[in-house]
Parts: structure tokens; sequence; C-alpha cells
């Protein structure tokens, strides 16, 4: 018993000396939300049960409530890999019904980066972007699940999710264009005199815009996710009470209609994070001269598939 | 004097959150007004692309809905100081 609370205290430890630097910034934004949140409703889940059961005080409280987030991230990264395994071990011609859902899903996330990247080419940032939409909107969907709550839920995962695809970005824009490139990039791709001489007036209103993207990626999910949260939780406690007056001793689920928006709020989240990443490897690419060739490329392609297909 | 300044904060709090989540929420309304309008119009004029044109409509308002959700996040860090 000692020793599996030390394992996973050290486990718990690793993960979050992971994530340092973004943490300390998401703690203070955390902090200053929970002194603002007294007065918000605060939905229990079961992490937060089960610390109170075991002792708020005690080391598997204290590791409860500390690793509370970590944990609903990795039930959402548990369930994804225990569904593609399985349906990944047993695929056949004729697919079964997990397989077609596996199948569409992958398809629409390859279309949607094909056509934000230009050309095929863009084939091989689907597993990053479609990573980000299959983990964002299972980890959000998880919270709509009576006594769970979701990971995206926090500051602490979405600021390294928005990290990550800032860096990939600013990766591929590095290697692809090559450094000269890459400055020439953040300058605006400057070509005659005019261009040259605004560099100076330019380039920090594009490095400007380049860090504001991922921040404004953290902020928008992180706010559609607990801001569905406190509304679904204020509409519990109305419903809770909803029937005290008359002194009946049950509440009205009149959180219902609320938890169907919230469907379509985690949905739509995840779609929007992943196709500004793939819009954003998109514009780090060097696209000036390769239009015309992206649209041979797709016409091509499309031709290519019917005449084997046919 | 300085104690009976820094106790405005609170009620100067109380007044401003809410008309600037009022204001945000107007311009964010405003915003969408004009994308799903030009949604139905596009619809209207070609039907079959229905599907597509609901998917960037989609897009385009969660970005929109996203600068009103900002100014809900400062409400809620701020929250806990109005008096």
């Amino acid at each position: 018993m000692f020793s599996l609370a030390q394992t996973s205290s050290i486990i718990i430890q690793q993960a979050q000396a992971a994530t340092e630097v973004v943490q300390q910034v998401g703690e203070h934004a955390e902090q200053a939300g929970h002194t603002a949140s007294h007065a918000s409703p605060h939905a229990v889940n079961w992490v937060t049960l089960l610390a109170k059961v075991v002792g708020d005080t005690s080391t598997i409280g204290h590791l409860l409530i500390q690793g509370e987030k970590i944990i609903f991230a990795l039930i959402a990264i548990m369930l994804i890999t225990i569904f593609c395994f399985r349906v990944s071990s047993r695929i056949s011609i004729i697919p079964t019904k997990l397989q077609v859902i596996l199948e569409s899903v992958v398809l629409m996330l390859d279309g949607l980066v094909c056509s934000s990247t230009g050309s095929a080419k863009g084939r091989i940032y689907t597993p990053f972007v479609g990573s980000l939409f299959i983990y964002i909107f299972v980890s959000n969907f998880y919270g709509l699940i009576p006594l769970q709550n979701s990971a995206t839920a926090y500051i602490t995962t979405t600021a390294p999710l928005a990290l990550s695809v800032f860096l990939y970005v600013q990766w591929i824009a590095w290697t692809k264009n090559g450094f000269i490139g890459y400055l020439d990039h953040l300058a605006g791709n400057p070509r005659d005199l005019m261009g040259y001489m605004l560099t100076p007036l330019f380039l920090p209103i594009h490095i400007l815009g380049e860090i504001t993207r991922p921040l404004t990626l953290m902020f928008r999910l992180f706010g559609n996710i607990t801001a569905g949260h406190i509304m679904v939780g204020v509409f519990l406690v109305m419903g809770v009470n909803m029937l005290k007056p008359y002194g009946v001793p049950m509440g009205m689920p009149v959180h219902i209609p609320f938890l169907f928006l919230e469907v379509l709020v985690c949905l739509i989240q995840a779609l929007v994070f992943a196709l500004l990443t793939a819009v954003y490897i998109g514009s780090a690419l060097p696209h000036d001269e390769e239009h015309a060739h992206h649209h041979d490329d797709l016409a091509a392609e499309q031709a290519h598939e019917e005449s084997t297909q046919g | 004097m300085v104690a009976e300044v820094a106790s405005y904060v609170g009620p100067a709090l109380a007044v401003s959150l809410p008309l600037s989540l009022g204001v945000a929420a107007a311009g964010a309304a405003a915003g969408l007004g004009t994308v799903f309008a030009s949604a139905v119009e596009s619809i209207a004029r070609q039907p079959e692309a229905a599907g597509k044109i609901m998917v960037n409509t989609m897009i385009g308002g969660a970005l929109i809905e996203a600068m009103a959700i900002y100014v809900l996040i400062m409400f809620f860090l701020l929250m806990g100081r109005m008096g």
C-alpha cells in the first residue's frame, strides 16, 4: 500500500514536471479563478468525493486532489487507446460498425488537413491534427458524464496543447523554409524596396500575432468548456432547489437541454482547435508559387482515384 | 483616505463587470447574426453546398463566440473581488 502510493506519486510528479513552466502560469490563473469561484457552483466528481472520503489532508487525499486533472486526462487517453486497439486489430474488407466509425472519423480529419494545407503532401500532418481533435473531443465529452470532469476544462491541459501546436508550427516554418525563409516568412515576404523598408514595422506585429495564436487557442477551449460546466452546474442547483418551497424532497432535471448544448459545444470546439491548427500549419508551409501545383495535384489525384476505383 | 478609496473597488467592479459582459455579448450576437445571415443566404442560392457552408459557418461562429468567452473568463477571474 505504501509503495503503491509512492510509485504513483513519483509517476504523477514526473507527469507534472513535464508541464511545469506552463503549469505555473495555469496555476496563477486557476488560483485567481478559485478564489473567485466561491459563488459559482463547483461540480463534484468521483475523485473529489474519494478524496473527501479518504480525508483531505492525508497523503492519498492530497494526491487525489492534486492529480485530479491528470487522472481524467489518463482516462480519456485510455478510452481512446482501448477503442482504437480493439478496432484496428480486427480490420476486415467488409467493415464492422466500429470500423466504419473510426474510418469515417479518420477520413474527415484527413480531408480537413489536406484541404487546409494544400495538396496531398499535407497528409503528413494528419496524425498530429487528428490526435488533437480526437483527444480534445473525448476529453470534453467525458466531462458531461455525471460525476466526471474533463481535463480540458483546466488551463493546465489546454496550455500544453496550445504550446505544442505553437512549437510544431514554428518548427515546420523553420525546417520547410530554411532559416532565411523563416525570417522571410516572419517579415511578411518582402519583395520590393517598399517591403524591405516596412520590415521593422511588420516583424514585431507578425511575431506578436504568432504568439497570440496559441494563447487564443488555449483560452477559447478552456473558456468554452469551463463556461459550459458552470452553466450546467447553475441549472443543476436550480433544479435541485426548485421544489423546495413545496416541501417535495426531489429535484427536477432542468439541466438536460444544456447537456445537449454542451455536446454540440464539445464537438465544435474540438473541430475549431484542429482546424485552426491545420490552417496555421498551412500558412507556415512554403505557399507562394505552389498554388497552381496544388490545384493540379488535387485534380490529378481525384482523377487517378476515380480511374482506379472505376 | 487610502482606505476610503480602496473600498470603491468592489462596487466599481460590481457595476462594470456585468456591463462589460453585456456589451461583449451584444457584440458577439451582432457578429454572429451577420455570419449566419450570409450563411442562410448562400445556402438559399446553392442548396447542394449546404454541408460545406454549414461547416464553415460553425467554425466562424466558434471564433466569434470565443471573443465573448474571453470576457467571461475575465469575469470569473475578478468575481471574488466584487463588493
